[in-house]
């Protein structure tokens, strides 16, 4: 091997190295954290080294909080966000890509728009409309109102997916006696099951992240997400840090475990071999 | 096993009409070619037929009855695709199944996760299972049945699409260019087993090509399409030995047949291009016209004498067992000097061993016997009566 390519390669794991500390580190310092007492996070500093021996603490840390139902509520706020935006948009994106309709164009535009806008600035008027529809203080509410933000992001998602795939294929279908809502389900959607996989990614940590429209709309704490909860913390006098990030990384689990399992299904080339290329 | 008949088909895209009133019958087991070039609408045909596209107006009828509102799985067909449109996510099993699982599918077994569990059940049916293991025996793919597309090679993944058509045993079979996404050495080898499948399913076969060795060597009959417009329906020996116009002549044979702009007086026939004579038997009146000649009644070298062109030649395609002379005719005033290059070339089909040189000039040999005419404005063919050797060489 030449010193001009272990140089290279040098080069490239210090730089990969570099990068490694950078993303993990946060993820370091806060189990480390985690594994603190309030006394040494406030006076004497914390542990260089996560102090393993202490993760039957945690347990004790988060008693007073109803950790396990705000956990409860924003699996159901992520799972329903996910499953929701997926059937419509699978549905938009279909239709979208295959059919010919006036204002298509126009209907394509209209899903874009609503990324134009701030959530921020759409959370009075949805208060509002959550009044007269009777919303308040439901995950269901909150589950809609996200859907209505992932949704078109996965339209776009889905639609590309969909557009790559030949007609032909769905054609030979309809010739071998398949309707369209079984070309749909049995043809299309194992085909565009990466792009599916990255959608579900996508709407499933909005719903899981959702903070906004839950300070807002719910006002039962059994009825918080985590995330809510997460900020209930944060008293007027003091923080326990400790409890925080140890409810942090509670709540960061599912999503992580969530992430590992879809990932694998986002992979490419499953068109291979359809058609001659 | 229906007969088809298309009255006055018409296919329009927006104001752009693709199919021109489209008249044919074809008949039961009939082994039937949509010929032409590339956009002259054969495919649309074939997807008409299939109820893909819709038709703009005239009627489809199999057996007399209209089909112009019937889905693609009403009317029994089946159809092999150009790029074969296998799925890819399926294996070679569940691909040739697909059909038979399709006609299995009762209303409610389509809604979606019941689908995909009721395809699996279906699948591993005896009648289903075994009617696969036969058809892919036959079309020897057992090997293969548990490999996805993506591991197939282009010949394999055509085979499992002309299993998948196979496997339904429908009435008609239409298949859209199927050999032209192989190597030639394959495409020849599965124009045969098309040719036998068609002889032993003994069902109409519709299949479109622009290649017009497939549609000699498999059809029983030849539909040469341009522009949308039906421009000969016959035998591959009718259209070959007497095309209905010059569209046909110059499309249909390799190479195509030879057009001669002529000049007829007083029953004497002249080359206009250069005023060579020509003895031709049975010629039409006094008038312009062009003179068909097939590379084969050309041959090099002439034995001389009566019935003779002069020219240089510009080509030479040795095909081993024959070769391809290509000549430009000397210009009006023969100076010695080679015709332009953008002059058209000529066409003769002589035994492999003869040899030219590039330039050389020839003097070839006109067997005028097997002669056509066309109208020099229209192009249509002409019919004459019977041959008498009238002219000569002045």
């Amino acid at each position: 091997m030449t010193f001009g390519r272990i140089l290279g390669r040098a080069i490239r794991v210090v730089t990969l190295a570099i990068f490694i500390v950078f993303a993990g580190f946060p993820v370091y310092w806060m189990l480390s954290t985690a594994f603190s007492t309030d006394a040494e996070l406030y006076q004497t500093g914390q542990s260089w080294w996560p102090r393993l021996d202490r993760v039957g603490d945690i347990p004790g840390k988060l008693a007073d909080v109803p950790i396990a139902s705000w956990l409860m509520n924003s699996g159901v706020i992520a799972v329903g966000t996910t499953l929701l935006s997926l059937m419509l948009a699978v549905l938009a994106a279909y239709a979208l890509s295959r059919f010919k309709f006036h204002g298509k164009g126009f209907a394509g535009f209209l899903l874009f728009s609503t990324q134009m806008l701030p959530e921020a600035l759409l959370v009075v008027p949805l208060f509002s409309i959550f009044v007269t529809l009777g919303l308040l203080n439901s995950l269901h509410g909150l589950v809609l109102a996200n859907t209505a933000f992932t949704m078109p992001i996965s339209v776009f998602i889905i639609k590309a997916a969909i557009d790559r795939i030949p007609y032909e294929i769905e054609e030979s279908a309809r010739v071998d006696g398949c309707p369209r809502w079984s070309q749909l389900s049995l043809i299309v959607m194992p085909l565009i099951l990466p792009s599916l996989a990255a959608a579900a990614v996508i709407n499933f940590f909005d719903g899981w992240n959702e903070f906004l429209f839950a300070n807002t709309f719910i006002a039962d704490q059994d009825k918080w997400p985590a995330s809510v909860g997460l900020v209930s913390f944060i008293g007027q006098y003091g923080t326990p840090l400790a409890s925080v990030i140890s409810a942090a990384i509670l709540f960061t689990l599912p999503a992580l475990i969530f992430f590992l399992i879809v990932q694998r299904k986002i992979v490419s080339g499953l068109t291979a071999g359809a058609v001659k290329g | 096993m229906p007969t088809l008949t298309f009255d006055n088909v018409v296919k329009h895209y927006g104001d752009t009409t693709v199919i021109h009133d489209f008249n044919a019958e074809i008949d039961d087991n009939e082994f039937l070619v949509l010929l032409g070039p590339s956009g002259c609408g054969k495919s649309t045909m074939l997807r008409m037929i299939a109820g893909l596209t819709e038709i703009s107006s005239g009627e489809l009828l199999f057996d007399g009855e209209p089909v112009n509102g019937l889905e693609p799985r009403e009317r029994n067909i089946a159809f092999v695709f150009q790029s074969y449109a296998l799925y890819p996510h399926m294996t070679v099993r569940d691909n040739i199944a697909f059909p038979l699982i399709m006609d299995r599918f009762k209303t409610w077994h389509h809604i979606p996760i019941v689908n995909a569990l009721m395809r699996r059940a279906i699948a591993r049916r005896p009648e289903v299972a075994d009617r696969v293991d036969e058809v892919a025996e036959m079309l020897e793919l057992t090997d293969y049945l548990s490999r996805r597309p993506k591991a197939l090679s282009g010949g394999q993944r055509q085979r499992v699409a002309v299993a998948r058509a196979l496997v339904r045993d429908p009435s008609i079979y239409l298949l859209d260019e199927p050999l032209s996404n192989l190597d030639a050495k394959l495409r020849a080898q599965m124009r045969a087993e098309i040719s036998a499948l068609h002889q032993r399913v003994g069902k109409t076969f519709v299949y479109v090509t622009h290649d017009q060795v497939e549609a000699m060597t498999m059809a029983s009959r030849i539909i040469v399409l341009n522009q949308g417009v039906v421009q000969q329906i016959g035998t591959p020996e009718e259209i070959y030995a007497r095309p209905a116009n010059t569209f046909v002549a110059k499309f249909v044979g390799s190479p195509p047949m030879n057009l001669l702009d002529v000049t007829v007086t007083g029953g004497r026939v002249r080359i206009a291009e250069n005023g060579q004579p020509l003895r031709i038997s049975t010629v039409p009146g006094d008038g312009d016209y062009v003179l068909g000649l097939r590379p084969e009644n050309l041959s090099v070298p002439g034995p001389g004498g009566e019935n003779t062109i002069d020219g240089y030649v510009r080509t030479v395609e040795n095909l081993g067992g024959e070769t391809i002379i290509g000549f430009q005719l000397p210009p009006p005033h023969d100076d010695g000097t080679l015709t332009e290059d953008d002059a058209p070339v000529r066409y003769a089909r002589v035994p492999g061993t003869v040899r030219y040189d590039i330039g050389t000039a020839v003097r070839v040999s006109v067997d005028t016997g097997e002669a056509s005419w066309f109208d020099a404005a229209s192009g249509d063919r002409m019919t004459l009566d019977h041959p008498t050797l009238i002219g000569g060489r002045s």
